[in-house]
């Protein structure tokens, strides 16, 4: 397994948001999370991440126990997380932006710049626009192309379709399929869009107040007829 | 003419020694969020740690270094004791505020303690009289503005064109994403409040050289600092920058016509004008988002 939590406990303060939550990606795998708005899957992916400290439970990265471990170090590690809304720095440049995505390691490869140009050809002609003046599904691209700066192993994307236009929600799935298919990164992906997560998803979790209430293949999950009844 | 054109030179001389302070304190500002009041005895300090040094024989570049590093130091210490524990219990902006005015009211009236509140005026600059058509100025007033030119153009450049520069505006606009790309925030922060700290200090040491310094000197220079950054819009170094200089040049030319003992209420009056026609500031920002 790539990522394992177990029986997962943390909040913000004193409000517990997850309750013993457990979930493994294996690497390679887009694995979908769902759930209604305050069901905690930011606050999931927050924790695994390092953003949020666990209170209690377990978070295993590659067979390694990571509890706790700061933002900084996970990243180098190989995580990266894509935040709702905003997933970059609205007043810096695209390129600056880009080079940012390599700060933990020093410096950002150019081989790797040159491959999320190749994937996002819009972020190279754009290089030297304020990011916060791109339009919503270009912001979008930046975000996922500076998450991608150091290839990550394990993306964590919280809702990238928040606030696009359908067509935009389309095309930006689809760049995460892509980016699965190319690079091999495994996605933990949280979207209100359920169907078209389950589309490209091949694992699913259902997440109700705090904790998993099912998991299942996305697949038998978008056959079933009672779909929207499950959360 | 002669007259205008003597006033507009002073206001320039006074606005650029306005603008190292409010660029500094805009940068702590902006990047933080800490309205940082205590920035005013970080000014002092700095001014007084180099005539402490010049009493005890350094020469005068020295004590200028001296006066820097100390500022620097006590800008450091303000946001490692005061600010960053409030920070961690996660204390509301009006609680930071009310700790920064007692701070710069403790230490102010520590620097009174140790050095007493008579003016002190540090000796040693060659200072000479310079007339060129009809206005006049000394050496010592061209060396304030061309320090605060090379310090705010070296300010520009170092976030602009350095890793650790980028990382001081990734901060600045998103303590969050910064923290997810691997940028340690609490140590963003120690290294703008040692810069700006630094930034401001020469500042002070100058006033000191010219007509001398009191232990509260930076309460005016703080209240200066914080209108012109809202002038010239938050957030924005250039703008902090732009508003200190209207400010300077606006109190000056204002002797015209009014007594010299409302040029405080002429900074006041730029401020509301300023926030009634522009409220984000001269250079502050307001997006407009592309269509893809």
């Amino acid at each position: 397994m790539l990522i394992e939590a177990a029986d997962l406990v943390a909040g913000y303060g004193t409000k517990q948001e997850l309750h013993g939550v457990s979930l493994r990606v294996a690497a390679g795998e887009i694995v979908a999370l769902i759930g209604h708005n305050g069901a905690g899957k930011t606050t999931l992916l927050k924790t695994l991440f390092g953003l949020l400290p666990a209170l209690g439970g377990e978070v295993r990265y590659g067979g390694r126990p990571i509890t706790g471990r700061r933002a900084a170090l996970n990243v180098r590690d190989g995580l990266s997380f894509v935040p709702q809304g905003h997933g970059i720095f609205t007043d810096l440049t695209v390129g600056e932006n880009l080079e940012l995505g390599g700060y933990s390691v020093g410096a950002a490869d150019p081989d790797r710049l040159a491959a999320i140009h190749d994937l996002f050809p819009i972020l190279k002609e754009r290089q030297d626009q304020r990011a916060g003046t791109l339009s919503g599904g270009q912001q979008q691209m930046l975000a996922l192309g500076l998450a991608l700066v150091l290839r990550p192993k394990l993306l964590l994307l919280d809702e990238p379709s928040l606030g696009l236009a359908p067509v935009l929600v389309q095309r930006v799935l689809e760049s995460v399929q892509e980016i699965n298919r190319r690079f091999g990164t495994a996605v933990l992906l949280v979207e209100q869009n359920v169907k078209q997560a389950l589309r490209i998803a091949g694992r699913v979790y259902v997440m109700k107040v705090g904790q998993i209430s099912l998991e299942d293949r996305a697949e038998a999950l978008l056959a079933r007829r009672d779909l929207w009844q499950l959360f | 003419m002669d007259l205008f054109a003597q006033l507009l030179v002073n206001g320039v001389i006074a606005g650029s020694l306005y603008a190292l302070v409010a660029c500094s304190f805009g940068l702590i500002l902006g990047t933080t969020g800490t309205f940082h009041f205590a920035h005013g005895v970080v000014f002092a300090a700095g001014a007084y740690g180099a005539y402490f040094a010049a009493g005890r024989g350094l020469p005068l570049w020295a004590a200028v270094g001296v006066g820097i590093a100390g500022a620097a130091l006590v800008g450091v210490l303000i946001e490692v004791v005061v600010y960053r524990p409030l920070r961690k219990i996660s204390a509301s902006p009006l609680v930071i505020l009310i700790a920064s005015l007692g701070t710069l009211i403790v230490l102010e009236n520590a620097i009174a303690i140790g050095f007493s509140t008579d003016a002190k005026v540090l000796e040693g600059f060659p200072r000479k009289g310079v007339i060129i058509g009809g206005v006049g100025f000394t050496t010592l007033h061209v060396t304030m503005v061309a320090v605060s030119l090379v310090v705010f153009l070296g300010l520009l450049a170092f976030l602009h064109w350095t890793r650790t520069g980028r990382a001081i505006r990734a901060v600045a606009t998103s303590p969050e994403m910064a923290e997810i790309v691997g940028i340690d925030t609490g140590r963003v922060f120690l290294l703008v409040f040692a810069i700006g700290s630094a930034m401001a200090a020469p500042a002070a040491i100058l006033i000191m050289m010219d007509r001398g310094g009191t232990p509260d000197m930076g309460m005016e220079a703080i209240l200066i600092a914080a209108i012109a950054v809202i002038v010239g819009g938050i957030g924005s170094v250039p703008g902090a920058a732009l508003g200190a200089l209207i400010i300077g040049v606006a109190q000056n030319l204002g002797v015209m016509q009014i007594p010299s003992e409302w040029q405080a209420a002429i900074a006041f009056g730029v401020l509301l004008v300023v926030v009634i026609l522009r409220p984000h500031g001269l250079l502050g920002k307001k997006l407009k988002k592309a269509e893809i």
